[in-house]
């Protein structure tokens, strides 16, 4: 290498030190509040009441856990009335001394009153257009109650109550008496023409101090005008094939059956019968027998099977029809017949008032099942 | 390269439309970083998948840019034989840089490509129409009697 090399390689080096200054704007994590929930509720006129849940990690070890006198929650909350969500959080900053931290978020509850006064797409605009915000959190709305309370309150069976609520999406066994739902799946059905949103429903039971995750609210466009009881919402989870490890209760001639396991399938075929379109829905079971409270005595047989699976089929037709009546009803589009109309019959669809439509719209349910395993001979 | 990078583009659109869907995806700048941040991966240390996809995407961003620099360079100094090519890569990263920063917002970056894909069929097929005009007028690519 000779001098003019050496020189040229120099002041590559030198270069390269302005590099050298590291991460000029970081804080430490202990400088940071890192928030696991965040509440919208409806505020005092066209406000909005905005509340945080940010865990207080000294408070989750034992040793130095809160003295007497002193709040023994491991979570601080904090609130503030704002015109937007986004306004809230850059008030609620100066509420702790710590960085509010947003990108951790994992969930976010809405009280059932917010959608009387405001237009909930506009309420979560900042959890969706803000790069920060993850787009996985989980939406949950109120029943009978304020995200606040909800926020406020401390269950027992979690250190922190915020993350109780992923634990529990989480887990395939759970997606049964409700459907969780992230953000971004959630806005995509709030201004999707041919769909209608849901979101879980979510409760305080104070005297046995825990949460209780069942049921759904249903929308139509932006609205919310309903809600399916945990039972409807099994059944939702049938025709939509999101069941994938239920279990359900039949009162049958035989006696009690109880399914477990069971997992759906659903086909939606929309056939044009005089000009409007017919719902042809075939949805097919396979599901295990885990309890069995007899009327009679006597060993399982084929044929005995086989009365169980029809019988059970006939009990779920019925029901299934009531669910999408009840749906039809409230005009909330949740089972997503507005999208396979458009898949299947574009043609239709773009020359059809579909909200206009779907309230009417005829159709047949098929349900086929199976039973793999009994369990007993008995 | 360039048609395992146009695939992996063409891939990645219809699985940003079929994720969100044609009404959703339009709300997005970049629906491609919105598709990645929708992937939940419980229980991994970083639950997501957006870091890893970055270092891979800046990574196939600077090697796509790179063989076009070379693409265009080469193509020029084919036309242009008095042109230094080392030079000529240097001045077109300048213009590459400035017309990365120039742009205030990626709104308006979009509005002008919506512009100019109106009209980028016309040097598309003008520039060999072009070429062979010239080449009649030259009277080149005829065989000599």
């Amino acid at each position: 290498m000779n001098r003019h090399h050496k020189f040229k390689l120099a002041i590559l080096l030198l270069f390269f030190l302005i590099f050298l200054s590291g991460c000029w704007d970081f804080a430490e994590v202990d400088r940071r509040a890192f928030v696991t929930t965040i509440g919208i509720d409806d505020g005092p006129g066209s406000k909005v009441l905005v509340s945080v849940q940010i865990p207080n990690p000294h408070k989750m070890i034992p040793l130095l856990n809160a003295t007497s006198g002193e709040d023994s929650r491991n979570f601080s909350l904090i609130s503030t009335t704002a015109s937007t969500v986004n306004e809230a959080l850059n008030i609620l900053l100066t509420k702790t001394y710590r960085n509010l931290v947003i990108e951790q978020n994992k969930s976010i509850i809405i009280g059932a009153k917010v959608f009387e006064n405001d237009n909930v797409t506009d309420l979560i605009d900042h959890l969706t257009r803000n790069p920060k915000a993850p787009l996985q959190a989980l939406v949950f709305i109120c029943k009978d109650a304020t995200a606040k309370s909800i926020l406020e309150a401390t269950p027992v069976q979690e250190v922190l109550p915020g993350l109780m609520f992923v634990q529990s999406a989480q887990t395939t066994f759970k997606y049964d008496r409700t459907f969780y739902i992230p953000i971004w799946r959630f806005e995509q059905r709030l201004i999707h023409s041919a769909k209608d949103a849901y979101a879980p429903l979510i409760s305080f039971d104070p005297t046995e101090t825990t949460y209780v995750e069942a049921g759904l609210a249903v929308f139509n466009g932006s609205r919310l005008v309903g809600e399916l009881t945990p039972h409807e919402t099994q059944l939702f989870g049938i025709i939509t094939g999101m069941m994938s490890q239920g279990g359900m209760t039949f009162s049958l001639s035989l006696g009690e059956v109880t399914l477990a396991n069971l997992n759906s399938k659903s086909k939606i075929r929309i056939l044009l019968k005089d000009g409007r379109p017919y719902y042809s829905i075939k949805i097919f079971i396979s599901a295990n027998i885990s309890e069995l409270i007899k009327r009679s005595n006597g060993f399982m047989t084929p044929q005995k099977v086989i009365e169980i699976e029809r019988e059970i089929e006939k009990v779920l037709k019925t029901e299934l029809s009531k669910v999408v009546k009840k749906l039809q009803k409230l005009n909330s589009d949740v089972l997503d017949f507005g999208e396979e109309l458009r898949v299947q019959h574009q043609r239709y669809w773009n020359q059809t008032e579909w909200k206009q439509e779907y309230p009417t719209v005829q159709f047949n349910i098929d349900v086929k099942v199976r039973i793999r395993k009994t369990g007993a001979k008995q | 390269m360039s048609v395992l990078i146009m695939l992996l583009f063409l891939l990645e659109i219809i699985g940003g439309i079929g994720v969100f869907g044609s009404e959703y995806v339009q709300k997005f700048i970049w629906p491609n970083l919105a598709l990645i941040k929708c992937i939940n991966i419980p229980y991994l240390v970083l639950e997501q998948i957006g870091p890893v996809f970055l270092i891979v995407w800046i990574t196939v961003f600077i090697v796509g840019g790179g063989f076009y620099m070379y693409i265009v360079a080469n193509g020029l100094q084919q036309l242009f034989p008095r042109l230094n090519y080392k030079l000529l890569v240097l001045t077109l990263l300048v213009i590459v840089g400035i017309g990365g920063l120039i742009f205030p917002n990626a709104v308006l970056v979009g509005y002008l490509f919506e512009m100019i894909r109106r009209f980028s069929i016309i040097p598309a097929i003008g520039y060999p129409v072009l070429i062979y005009i010239i080449a009649v007028i030259r009277g080149k690519g005829r065989k000599n009697s």
